[in-house]
């Protein structure tokens, strides 16, 4: 029945018709999958320093002159297996790119009803607040925290938290997109009938805004959050390569592509190339997403209905 | 000859779920100077029939077969470049909302001297010249001033007038309005309509009027052509088609006007809806919601057949004629 | 005014303006070297007085822009007026909070115009027609529930079957009955329709008319029935109030009206209709356009189209007369004896 449903549905056409969309859904598939399974399919677990040697330091990837069939994608400079770190790094990014998504979403959009629905002071303060969150850059906000956290708490503790921090700092610097979003949808929604129907109800305000128009606001919510994932993803990425995201024993994208870079002179590419090359990929990939389902849900195409 | 004659058009649309057929074998003929109407509800191929004689139709839309003659030329087959010529130039085109033929940020003045010169090789001074004398034509209070104006400066009224003296502009043979008093208030639009009237008997032009309205046409034309579902079921003098309907569609639709009933009591409905194009029923496109049909409704397709003046597509024309 | 005793609503000189020049800081200009604020209203609704009685349809009709659709939301109580009083079968409403209000969603519905945009897309048949009777009718369990949805929506001809559908799955004018079925859910007794029938087809409009009409009779329901269609008015409305820039310009029994139009307005409007068997047309034309309401002409605001406007109507604003209570009329002219 459901399925049914779906078949038919315009999105389900749209995206068997979509190369692009369905490579780019099918590469983020697979990422997204082997990275939760890291620790099945990977060889070694990187967090576990008896594990690796550093004898095994700096070893290239198969097909390489001095290769080790141990280590497919070769090993870093404490002799790390590539394969497993990028797997396991992987996963970090996307767990803090999706949460650090949930988390703006979370605020955003609740700002964003509120400011819509009741319009007035409650407004203009509200937008007001978001415009100077959105004046200061993500990068320098979580720059600022993350130093002067770092510095307080100690290295120690903070790796023990790093992720917790890092997606709390880029989930309150990216709200206020959600915000403006849900804002210039309810504003709107609000003038359609079906508002009026439910307060002639006699519905309460929140009942209004969560069963009658927050669910019509997420077609485009849909579209930026694919979007704000790889942002945050990428933001992860640049904080880590500036030495303030994920530590290097528990390594994001981010810290692997920085922890490789000081070797990329001395020959040993590998370790800075195969995450960046996995960040490109999956950047990429969401981002290709987002603009199908932008174009899909664009309401002029949707007239045709 | 006929200036305009339309032949066996037909127009598919090709859509995710299949082939739609939105216009099926229309056929009809417009003199110089004559005024015929298209009546329909929304979906039965009244507006879809007035692009194809432009060839306006899009993608996923095509003209499959038929032929538009215009002075003897199938405007169907021409190019872009040759189309261009006779649109906007010897068939103008009136839509319902003003705005979507006026450019919100040109003044009145410069989109019709663009316009003249677009299509005749005028100077800006006698193209202002033709601008004022046309304005004058559709009744605009000190045409002068107006041409500076910008479009958000008029009344819904007075923009649908500046419309329709773009229309003019080039001195068309055929004028097609689309629904052009809908979105108007009462008043505005009783104007508007003896405007047109006026008009196309003092210069001579063809109209073709779309409209959902059968008041309006039965006021403005002298022919009318009857839409449903896509295909023509009945057409012929407005006269004769306004008093003794002989299918039981346009029938319905006289009937179901406040204005035939009795205050106060049931009005006649038709009962039921128009099919969608994606799935007209079998035989008759319209037995499922005739109160006359008979098996042979539900099984043969009624063909659109000569009845004096007029044709019609029912198998029982000829008795309701005889009533 | 009479008929006092079978009042259902009363509504007395009732005015709403609409700000339009924006927040405080947008009002601030600068003239002659003077910090002046500046307010811009719309004038949508100016001193009018309507009774409706218990079990008529009562017609309001207009041009647009002429405060009916405000008149609606008004009674409402969608919209807050700015000068004036409604009453509700003797009670107040027009200046109750939303909990104060709420024993009066149940006697009071409203039908809108656009069945596009008056269904909420995103929620199924079922959803949307047993919402109020769950908020209005908390005694009943699921089943009883369902059960009366479910005999609302028999009534307005959509079959029960269909409660799993969303909007989009349906026609224009289905949408229009589901639009009246949630009305009809809470067994009102007075139904707002702003417009039911100007958003559809030509055939389905005789359908949803009927709906409406058999609705009334079979529920003893009483109509504020909005439109600018005067046919339909002929056709419906018990009695007719005739609107012209917010205010009220005629307003009596509708056979009255219809038969002998005073006001020189209602008679352009009527002459105005398009009809069908008559090929003469003699319009009664009107001098230039409708003014805007930011700026309402003095006197009577239709001094500057009216064929009999004198200098008593551009300073002085006419009164509904009431020598007969039964078709009056806010005229000058008319008031002495000059048409």
């Amino acid at each position: 029945m459901y399925w049914q449903r779906i078949k038919s549905s315009a999105a389900y056409y749209s995206f068997t018709h979509n190369r692009v969309a369905m490579v780019s859904a099918l590469v983020v598939f697979i990422i997204c999958a082997l990275s939760a399974l890291a620790p099945i399919i990977a060889p070694y677990d990187p967090w576990d320093l008896t594990q690796f040697d550093i004898m095994d330091s700096e070893i290239p990837p198969i097909g390489a002159e001095q290769a080790d069939e141990r280590f497919m994608l070769g090993t870093d400079a404490m002799g790390r297996d590539m394969l497993s770190t990028i797997l396991y790094g992987t996963g970090i990014s996307i767990l803090i790119g999706v949460f650090a998504t949930l988390l703006q979403a979370f605020i955003g959009i609740t700002v964003g009803l509120f400011a819509g629905y009741f319009g007035g002071r409650l407004d203009s303060f509200l937008m007001r607040v978001a415009d100077v969150q959105l004046s200061f850059t993500t990068l320098m906000v979580a720059i600022v925290i993350l130093a002067v956290f770092q510095a307080t708490v100690g290295l120690d503790f903070y790796e023990d938290y790093a992720i917790l921090v890092i997606v709390l700092v880029i989930g309150v610097a990216e709200w206020p997109q959600y915000a403006r979003t849900v804002r210039a949808c309810v504003l709107a929604e609000k003038e359609k009938e079906y508002v009026d129907a439910a307060r002639v109800i006699g519905l309460k305000p929140l009942q209004i805004i969560y069963r009658h128009i927050l669910p019509n606001t997420f077609s485009p919510l849909l579209v930026i959050s694919t979007v704000q994932v790889a942002n945050a993803i990428i933001t992860e990425a640049a904080l880590s390569f500036l030495g303030l995201g994920m530590p290097v024993t528990k390594p994001s994208l981010g810290s692997l592509i920085r922890n490789g870079f000081e070797f990329i002179f001395s020959g040993s590419w590998w370790i800075t190339a195969f995450p960046s090359l996995i960040l490109i990929i999956l950047i990429l990939s969401l981002n290709l997403l987002g603009d199908w389902l932008r174009d899909l849900l664009n309401p002029k195409m949707y007239s045709n209905d | 000859m006929a200036l305009l004659e339309v032949k066996n058009l037909d127009v598919i649309f090709k859509l995710r779920t299949g082939d739609v057929k939105a216009i099926d074998n229309v056929s009809f003929t417009l003199e110089k100077g004559e005024r015929l109407g298209i009546v329909g509800e929304s979906g039965a191929g009244k507006s879809v029939t007035a692009f194809a004689i432009l060839n306006l139709i899009s993608k996923p839309g095509k003209i499959t077969n038929g032929q538009v003659l215009f002075e003897g030329r199938d405007l169907a087959s021409l190019d872009d470049e040759q189309i261009r010529d006779i649109r906007g130039n010897q068939i103008s085109m009136i839509f319902q909302d003003p705005m979507m033929t006026l450019n919100p940020v040109l003044t009145i003045g410069n989109q019709m001297v663009e316009c003249l010169q677009a299509h005749r090789n005028i100077s800006k001074e006698k193209a202002k010249e033709i601008a004022i004398e046309k304005l004058k034509a559709v009744q605009i209070p000190s045409a002068e001033t107006r041409l500076d104006q910008y479009p958000h400066e008029l009344s819904g009224g007075m923009r649908q007038r500046v419309v329709i003296a773009i229309a003019l502009l080039s001195d068309p043979a055929i004028i097609i309005a689309d629904e052009p008093t809908t979105a108007l208030d009462v008043t505005i639009q009783a104007e508007i309509l003896e405007l047109l009237l006026n008009l196309c008997k003092e210069f001579h032009v063809g109209l073709i009027l779309i409209t959902h309205d059968l008041g309006v046409v039965s006021q403005v034309t002298e022919k009318i052509m009857v839409m449903y579902a896509g295909a023509v079921i009945e057409q012929g003098p407005t006269e004769q088609i306004i008093h003794q309907p002989i299918h039981p569609y346009t029938q319905g639709l006289i009937n179901a006007l406040p204005q035939q009933t009795i205050p106060g009591q049931r009005l006649n409905q038709i009962k039921g809806v128009m099919p969608s194009l994606q799935d007209i029923p079998q035989g008759c496109a319209f037995h499922p919601r005739c109160e006359y049909r008979q098996e042979v409704c539900s099984q043969q397709r009624p063909t659109l057949t000569q009845y004096a003046e007029r044709l019609s597509a029912c198998h029982f024309s000829q008795q309701f004629l005889d009533k | 005014m009479n008929q006092t005793d079978n009042n259902l609503v009363a509504i007395e000189n009732l005015f709403k303006e609409f700000v339009i020049s924006g927040s405080f800081l947008d009002e601030i200009t600068f003239e002659k070297g003077k910090l002046i604020r500046k307010r811009e209203t719309v004038k949508a609704v100016n001193g009018v007085n309507m009774n409706i009685a218990q079990g008529e349809a009562l017609c309001v009709v207009g041009e647009s822009g002429c405060g009916k659709t405000t008149i609606g939301r008004l009674v409402m109580g969608l919209l807050q007026p700015t000068r004036g009083s409604i009453h509700y079968a003797g009670q107040r409403i027009d200046d109750l909070s939303r909990d104060q209000l709420i024993p009066y969603r149940r006697k009071m519905q409203m039908i809108f115009q656009n069945p596009y945009a008056s269904l909420n897309p995103r929620k199924t048949v079922n959803y949307t027609l047993s919402e109020p009777v769950a908020y209005h009718f908390p005694e009943l369990n699921k089943s009883e529930r369902a059960e009366k949805v479910a005999e609302v929506m028999e009534s307005v001809g959509i079959s029960p079957k269909w409660g799993d559908r969303f909007p989009h799955e349906f026609s224009g004018g289905q949408r229009q009955r589901i639009s009246i079925a949630r009305a009809l859910t809470v067994d009102p007794e007075f139904i707002v329709a702003d417009e039911p029938i100007s958003a559809l087809d030509v055939s389905i409009q005789a359908q949803v008319l009927n709906l409406l009409m058999d609705a009334q009779e079979q529920r003893k329901l009483t109509y504020l029935f909005i439109t600018h269609d005067l046919s339909v008015v002929e056709h419906f409305g018990t009695r007719v109030a005739v609107m012209y820039l917010g205010t009220l310009c005629e307003f009596g029994e509708t056979k009255k009206v219809f038969s002998q139009p005073k006001h020189p307005y209602t008679k352009a409007l009527l002459s105005a209709i398009p009809k069908i068997r008559t090929t003469e047309s003699k319009h009664i034309k009107l001098n230039g356009e409708v003014p805007t309401p930011i700026n309402l002409p003095s006197g009577c605001v239709f001094h500057g189209r009216c064929p009999h406007a004198t200098d008593i109507c551009k300073q002085q604003i006419p009164e509904l007369d009431s020598s007969d209570s039964t078709h009056r009329v806010a005229c000058h002219a008319i008031a002495e004896g000059r048409i």
